[in-house]
């Protein structure tokens, strides 16, 4: 910091004062003005949002020029307000060391919320407790696949019943209650806890699985060895005819090394025969998580390696599922950046879990020094949560090529054998690509510069207004300063360095 | 939209003539000055160079092949800042900067020149402040040739002739009573710190009687318990229980380690504290590890300034070879792994973590034992991440977080990103253009029988995987080295080390590209030691120069009581703003 020589008296300094705040009111309001929209404040749920590493199309780029962009993403992502972004996968793979036995980080959160909601229960909050534990079940239920313990989801749902009754929704609590006894037909429910009229609802469903008796449940698949479970419980390998699962609703997950698949069935007893059918596809269907490099599961390196490849589309669908199970993302996003010429071209990508669809954000430029980043993700990261929200029809697809096709050069053709025909240019000619169902190599980049897109000239406009009034402030206070001053003090050193 | 461009149109005139008046008003106010007696700064060069004896200390400049100008810039090195700058001929033999502007953090830089303004040789004075209460000052400033170490030297009077002369500093020996009976303070093992006005402490260390090798303890001949204080402003070591005022050192052995100890830590913890932990001490002809603390205070009065932690606080087990790093977030120091009383192969899987401010140590357990490993701070300062080592198992390439879990508040480790090759005794370098979220895993060695790795990776902080590439290699493999990043260019210096079972003998600089680059630090050999040596300490000194002190002399295999400068050429450039 250098010296100022100069000395300000009080009436000076109260005048530089009230610039320096007249200055940071212009700029705290251009910074708020400027922002605009974004400081809206969504309001509701927030969408759980799954970022991937961003990719170099083929590799060829430097994994330092991806690893920065997609270091400012999440940034950037994650401050956002209007959407929750998840860890990465390694964070969610931490998460799940951590608790020992999960294999899914929604049934971590299940069981969060499980305790979550044994405390609200204690604490008489009813109503919350009840949707904690909602929340915690169908989580449960939506992961059944991945569930191991399941006196977790048995406690979850009679504590659920419990809560329901307190809070006054007697046919939830009726409901729960009933779907508790069929997982657990034998439990006795502690009297001192539960209120009379909900142990009545047990002991009435209780009597009812007892009389209706087993029912018999014939599991088959289209992949034979396939471990069939009900309830947690191994029962045999497909195809398989289980003999004593008891009257009501029960969770049957078939599994093999490449997928699982699940189902509630509701068994009606009275040792009546049901057929359920489970549908496990042949490259696996939802690849099933052998460790690959690294430690990943081996679905995760093929889907980053899918999606390096710069040509994907539907193909990505049993990754993108298998990843939704495990993260518990709702929407998972990816971005993969090409060179073309001297700048990068990111291309974000958005994949909803509720109806598996694809949608391509417009694509972002950066330069080579990556000069424009700030900007540029802002942009990018602006669009990918608008396009989150909105899942655009017109930005749909099923197949895209990120790979630009190599331009042949084809000799001229002969001439046609006819007189009249007018002879054909000698010089070669410039094939077009075939159109094919994948979307144009790379949309045109957005204009960064543009003030109807951006907000950069208003920051510049306001900020250097107010830089400017500050300025005339400070300069008139040095100025006032001045004309009391002993300008016969030296205004700095001399120094002589002798060789 | 349209109604605030309006208003911004409405402003803008209005505000550049305000600018326009408060530039003009500035000028005036600043132009009108009238000259008084200035204040004055000297600077007298001693170097390192050629002379008509050869290679020696010469008191002026020395004869420079070539030379022929001298480049002086009164720079901000901190701020990257340039604010004066005046060549001169070599001839003239003075130069005079007559008008330098007051302030803070400044240094003065002489570059000797070539004909084709190729720079041969520098030296700085260190980071001071000049204000209008200082009326004179005066340095007396070490050039040396770039690219290449030079011993240190400082001025001393001849007992036989009275008459000044500059030798090669070494530790000051007036503490040695209490050091046993060999007269020699050379030393390995040693830990470093750099005080808050730019000297550099040298914690304790050990006479080595063995070579020192890859994944072995070496044995001693003696461990030390001093502290020396080296001032880059003098050239000089101070032990610390010199008492100035005495004019002696103090006859209680007061300002020592309590405990003699070599291969310990030293850990600044702020204001001029330093906390030492572990370390192996020498219990008649054993080697024993250390499970105790001591904290060193500078501000502290003379005979007090080495302290027990308030609680008595013990490590968990003792240890040395560790890691030990500050955790700026919750004020503790984070101890990792390291060696037991067992040697080589008794390598240790626990934490500790010492709350300086309560003396409570919190123990805790990485998921593998580690020594030799590497330890980084977070930018956030919340997180220490440790990297690679080995243990009995082998070499290492996993990684651990430790950092405080929020549900327990207690130190917790978690899996990081694995290591493309497992190395121990790898340097680890937060790199500054990445604001430190990015560091870069140089060399060591992929066995335990010393072969050396001949390339770097770079990872991050919350990143899934470390990269690397065929490119990005070292021109020499080393491991054990010393590397330090410059804070002018980036670039990246590294020293010492061993490969194969032999001593590296150049430098090498890894010059600094572009986190953008295909090739972010590209490698390039640069000049030897003045003495070849292996274990010393380095740090960064305010002038400019890597201080290497101590180390073994690799050929006679000698502990060493000197130091040298290397003089990694950083010029302060203008930085954009």
């Amino acid at each position: 910091m250098m010296y100022q020589r100069h000395r300000v008296g009080g009436e000076a300094m109260g005048k530089l004062v009230k610039g320096l705040l007249v200055a940071c009111f212009c700029l705290i309001s251009s910074q708020l003005w400027a922002q605009g929209t974004s400081v809206d404040g969504a309001q509701g749920p927030k969408a759980k949002v799954f970022l991937l590493p961003v990719e170099s199309a083929r590799g060829e780029i430097t994994p330092i020029v991806t690893d920065r962009i997609g270091e400012s993403i999440r940034e950037r992502l994650r401050a956002d307000g209007r959407i929750e972004l998840l860890g990465t996968y390694r964070d969610i793979q931490r998460q799940l060391d951590g608790s020992g036995q999960h294999a899914s980080a929604s049934i971590a959160e299940a069981e969060r919320l499980y305790t979550s909601g044994i405390g609200l229960l204690t604490a008489g909050e009813n109503q919350r407790a009840a949707e904690t534990f909602q929340r915690s079940v169908d989580m449960m239920e939506q992961n059944i696949a991945d569930l191991q313990n399941y006196e977790v989801l048995a406690d979850a749902m009679v504590n659920l019943s419990l809560a329901y009754y307190l809070a006054g929704f007697d046919l939830d609590s009726r409901k729960y209650m009933n779907k508790f006894v069929h997982l657990r037909p034998d439990s006795v429910l502690d009297a001192e806890k539960f209120p009379e009229e909900l142990l009545a609802v047990a002991k009435d469903e209780q009597q009812r699985v007892k009389k209706a008796g087993p029912g018999k449940l014939v599991v088959t698949a289209n992949v034979a060895g396939a471990i069939v479970m009900v309830d947690g419980v191994m029962k045999g390998e497909t195809p398989v005819t289980i003999e004593d699962v008891g009257f009501g609703s029960h969770y049957v997950v078939v599994r093999n090394s490449k997928g699982a698949w699940s189902e509630e069935v509701r068994v009606r007893g009275r040792r009546q025969s049901q057929e359920v059918v489970a549908s496990l596809s042949d490259d696996g269907g939802a690849p099933v998580a052998a460790a690959g490099s690294d430690g990943y599961p081996s679905f995760y390196v093929d889907m980053r390696e899918t999606i390096r490849s710069g040509e994907f589309g539907d193909d990505l669908q049993p990754y993108m599922r298998e990843l939704v199970s495990r993260t518990g993302a709702q929407y998972v996003t990816w971005v993969v950046v090409v060179r073309e010429g001297s700048a990068y071209m990111a291309v974000p990508f958005v994949y909803r879990a509720q109806d598996h669809r694809f949608v391509r954000v417009e694509a972002t430029r950066f330069n080579i020094e990556l000069s424009n980043l700030r900007v540029g993700v802002n942009r990018m990261s602006d669009l990918m949560i608008t396009a989150i929200h909105a899942m655009p029809e017109d930005q749909v697809f099923s197949a895209v090529n990120l790979v630009p096709e190599p331009v042949a050069v084809v000799a001229p053709k002969p001439a046609a054998q006819s007189s009249a025909a007018a002879p054909v240019a000698a010089a070669p000619v410039r094939e077009t690509p075939p159109a094919s169902a994948a979307q144009p190599v790379i949309p045109p980049p957005l204009v960064m510069g543009s003030e109807e897109k951006s907000n950069t000239w208003k920051y510049v406009g306001w900020t250097g207004a107010a830089v400017l009034v500050a300025g005339a402030v400070v300069g008139s206070v040095f100025l006032i300063a001045n004309m009391n001053d002993d300008s016969s003090k030296p205004v700095g050193f001399e120094a002589e360095v002798s060789w | 939209m349209m109604g605030s461009c309006a208003f911004l149109n409405r402003c803008v005139g209005p505000a550049l003539l305000l600018g326009a008046g408060a530039l003009l008003s500035s000028l005036m106010a600043c132009g009108s000055a009238d000259e008084g007696p200035q204040s004055r700064l000297n600077i007298e060069v001693y170097g390192w160079g050629p002379s008509v004896e050869g290679e020696t200390f010469v008191l002026g400049m020395p004869a420079y092949n070539a030379a022929h100008s001298i480049r002086l810039k009164v720079t901000q090195p901190r701020d990257g800042r340039i604010l004066l700058s005046e060549s001169f001929l070599v001839a003239d033999h003075r130069g005079k900067l007559p008008n330098v502007t007051y302030g803070e953090n400044l240094r003065v830089d002489l570059e000797v020149l070539d004909t084709t303004l190729n720079v041969v040789a520098s030296g700085s004075t260190p980071i001071f402040t000049f204000d209008e209460s200082t009326a004179r000052r005066s340095f007396r400033i070490m050039v040396a040739p770039t690219n290449q170490a030079s011993p240190v030297g400082s001025l001393v009077a001849d007992r036989e002739t009275g008459q000044n002369k500059l030798v090669q500093s070494r530790f000051d020996y007036s503490g040695l009573a209490y050091e046993g009976t060999r007269n020699w303070l050379g030393r390995v093992g040693h830990a470093m710190a750099t005080t808050e006005d730019g000297q550099i402490l040298i914690v304790g260390g050990g006479d080595a009687s063995s070579r020192l090798e890859p994944a072995k303890v070496p044995s001693f001949y003696h461990v030390f318990s001093d502290i020396q204080l080296f001032d880059p402003v003098t050239g000089y070591f101070t032990d610390l229980s010199y008492d100035d005022a005495a004019r002696a050192v103090q006859s209680t052995g007061l300002d020592r380690l309590r405990t003699p100890r070599a291969f310990h830590t030293v850990t600044a913890l702020g204001n001029d504290r330093f906390l030492v932990a572990g370390g192996y001490t020498l219990r008649e002809t054993e080697m024993r590890a250390l499970n105790t603390v001591e904290i060193i205070d500078l501000r502290a009065p003379v005979g007090m300034r080495i302290q027990e932690l308030s609680g008595q606080a013990f490590l968990s087990q003792p240890r040395a070879f560790h890691t030990a790093t500050y955790r700026p977030a919750d004020g503790a120091v984070v101890i990792a792994g390291g060696l037991s009383h067992g040697g080589a192969e008794d390598v240790l899987d626990s934490v500790d973590v010492i709350h300086v401010r309560s003396g409570m140590v919190e123990s805790k357990k990485m998921a593998q034992a580690r020594v030799d490993h590497a330890a980084v701070l977070s930018p956030d300062g919340e997180t220490v991440w440790v990297l690679g080592g080995r243990n009995k198992e082998g070499v290492l390439a996993s990684t651990e977080m430790l950092a405080v879990e929020e549900a327990t508040g207690e130190t917790a480790s978690a899996a990081g990103p694995r290591l493309l090759s497992p190395r121990f005794g790898a340097a680890a370098v937060p790199l500054t253009a990445s604001n430190g979220n990015l560091v870069a895993m140089i060399g060591g060695f992929s066995s335990t029988s010393g072969q050396a790795i001949a390339n770097y990776e770079v990872g991050g902080f919350y990143r899934e995987d470390f990269v690397t590439d065929p490119s990005w290699i070292l021109r020499k493999a080393r491991g054990g080295l010393q590397a330090i990043e410059l804070p002018q260019t980036g670039d990246i210096m590294l020293l010492g080390g061993m490969a194969d079972g032999q001593v590296v003998s150049t430098a090498e600089r890894l010059r600094y590209r572009g986190l953008e680059d295909p090739l972010p630090l590209s490698g390039e050999t640069q000049g030897a030691f003045y003495q070849l040596r292996h274990g010393f300490g380095a740090a960064l000194t305010s002038n400019g120069f890597i201080f290497l002190v101590g180390g073994v002399a690799a050929q006679e295999n000698i502990s060493l009581d000197n130091a040298e400068y290397f003089n990694a050429l950083d010029p302060v450039r203008n930085r954009t703003r």
